[in-house]
């Protein structure tokens, strides 16, 4: 352990040969950056795991036991060389490779699954040195590198063990499905909270529905319409069961004018009986409206409920009746002219016992 | 990046830029359909017209209960007149109440009214005063006598109150006799 911890402190990232695992690997290599960047990565990985004394001895132990397998390691390290664009990446996977191989003999299996990291763990002293190798872009180039130089790991060591491979692609799959997951994760909040507006707008819809088409009554809402149906109607009525014997043409006119459909039907049979006997009994109807309101206005349909005042007089009796009424009417607009389309009557008999005109 | 990770990258970000776009137009639907509801619920005339349909509702209810007694159950009766009516009406009803009753008792009458058509005539929202006209068929019954069916063309006028509308007058509209006019 002390020979460890003193390396780091005056080098500059350059300590090989007190490492002796990664040394006996990496003289073969010509190059001599390769070992820079390689201690570059090292310390950049040490940071994952700077806590943990036990994974230390682990590696230690690991590294007592290592030059017995070194030649099928230099291979391994080798081969990733060829892709000489990353060439730290491939070393930090030989290194790693080495102790997961060597890891099994300290007895320690849950070390050897995480000893990907136990390299650093070896160098934790040597924390100064890694500012200056450039820390800062590390990080990420680590991981992606990790991840890459997998497939050409797993082919060349085609050989290595089982936990070892299982431990690769772990390692390798880690970041890419949490990135991955992330997104999935976060595109099924979404459209959960897609799923919850849409619901929203289907109730929004409704309750603006429930206000608006819900309720084409205009009745009174409508001031001008209210009050230009009032009026017609009240004429109407007021001329068409109006009677006098000497002018029956006005009540004529009155009732082409404003009635048809079925309300043509119903007034002649409420005055069928007047029309005979007006000009003998010289009678003469007078009618007001005394109150009429409107139940309903719909587009170009309404309906009025009518009080009405009449007082029937036979001249030549020289008597008067006084007779109260009240009634519904439908009307509908034709143009600018409302005409009453029906009478109801509610059923009641009318004034000479008869029942209320069915059409 | 190798060829093995394009892929399986690229079905979240599809997934996530389509729920994106699934969210963005849930959002504007609903904030479509949210404003068209609150324009409608702060629509003066709606609520003029919700106003209206109460009244009308209201009134004839109250006014079938004006016109509706039995002997039998003449405290309820009585008390259903009481919790329809305000004002000056509502006194007279409370103060009369002894002798509407008797009178009931004593004449073993049953009335019951059924609206054969009602329509709001006026409507001040703000005053909170409303007039209607119900027509009822009130099927009267008095001890030792033929049920009878009697045509009835009623007004009434009524006042908000905390309670809700409340009837304050009501009356037969009379019809002009001989030589009224």
């Amino acid at each position: 352990m002390p020979p460890h911890r003193r390396r780091p402190a005056p080098s500059t990232g350059q300590a090989p040969p007190i490492r002796r695992p990664k040394v006996a690997g990496l003289r073969n290599r010509p190059d001599r950056q390769d070992q820079d960047t390689h201690d570059q990565t090292d310390s950049d990985l040490r940071t994952e795991v700077e806590d943990s004394p036990e994974r230390v001895s682990g590696v230690l132990n690991g590294l007592r036991g290592t030059p017995p397998s070194r030649s099928a390691e230099d291979e391994t390290a080798v081969l990733p060389r060829i892709t000489d664009d990353e060439p730290a990446e491939d070393l930090v996977d030989t290194d790693t490779d080495a102790d997961v191989e060597i890891d099994p003999e300290t007895n320690e299996p849950p070390a050897v699954v995480e000893s990907d990291e136990e390299p650093d763990a070896d160098e934790q002293p040597a924390k100064k040195p890694r500012p200056r190798a450039g820390t800062t872009v590390r990080p990420a180039g680590k991981r992606r590198s990790t991840g890459t130089i997998r497939p050409d790991d797993l082919t060349a060591a085609e050989s290595d063990t089982e936990t070892r491979r299982a431990r690769h692609a772990l390692a390798e799959t880690r970041p890419t499905r949490s990135r991955a997951q992330t997104q999935i994760a976060v595109a099924v909040i979404l459209a959960v909270v897609a799923v919850v507006l849409a619901g929203l707008a289907v109730f929004f819809r409704g309750k603006a529905n429930e206000l608006t088409s819900g309720d084409t009554n205009t009745a009174l809402t409508d001031t001008a319409t209210t009050s230009q149906i009032k009026g017609q109607l009240t004429n109407a009525i007021k001329q068409t069961f109006s009677y006098n014997y000497t002018d029956l043409a006005s009540t004529e006119k009155a009732v082409k004018e404003n009635l048809s459909g079925k309300a043509l039907c119903e007034y002649n049979q409420l005055f069928g009986e007047v029309k005979k006997l007006a000009p003998a009994q010289k009678i003469v109807l007078d009618t007001t409206v005394r109150e009429l309101a409107l139940t309903r206005i719909d587009g170009d349909r309404a309906e009025a409920l009518v009080y009405i005042d009449q007082l029937s007089t036979r001249v030549d009796l020289n008597k008067t009746v006084a007779v109260g009424g009240q009634f519904a009417v439908q009307a509908q607009r034709v143009g600018d002219h409302w005409k009453i389309t029906e009478f109801d009557m509610f059923g009641q008999p009318l004034v000479n016992g008869k029942p209320a005109p069915t059409c | 990046m190798t060829e093995t990770e394009t892929p399986t990258s690229r079905l979240p970000q599809i997934l996530l830029t389509a729920a994106v776009a699934l969210l963005v137009a849930a959002a504007a639907v609903a904030g479509w359909f949210g404003v068209a509801w609150a324009r409608a619920a702060s629509d003066d005339s709606l609520s003029y017209s919700r106003t209206r349909d109460e009244v009308n509702r209201v009134g004839q209810a109250a006014i079938v209960t004006m016109n509706t007694l039995d002997y039998r159950k003449v405290d309820q009766g009585l008390a259903d007149w009481e919790s329809a009516t305000t004002g000056t009406l509502h006194s007279e009803i409370v103060k009369d109440k002894k002798t509407s009753r008797d009178a009931i008792v004593q004449a073993q009458s049953v009335t019951r009214a059924t609206v054969l058509s009602s329509a709001v005539s006026e409507l001040d929202d703000r005053a909170g005063q409303a007039s209607v006209l119900v027509a009822l068929k009130v099927n009267v019954t008095v001890k030792g006598q033929q049920p009878t069916d009697k045509y009835m063309r009623l007004a009434g006028k009524l006042q908000r109150t905390e309670d809700g509308w409340k009837l304050y007058e009501i009356g037969q509209v009379p019809y002009l006799q001989p030589g009224q006019q």
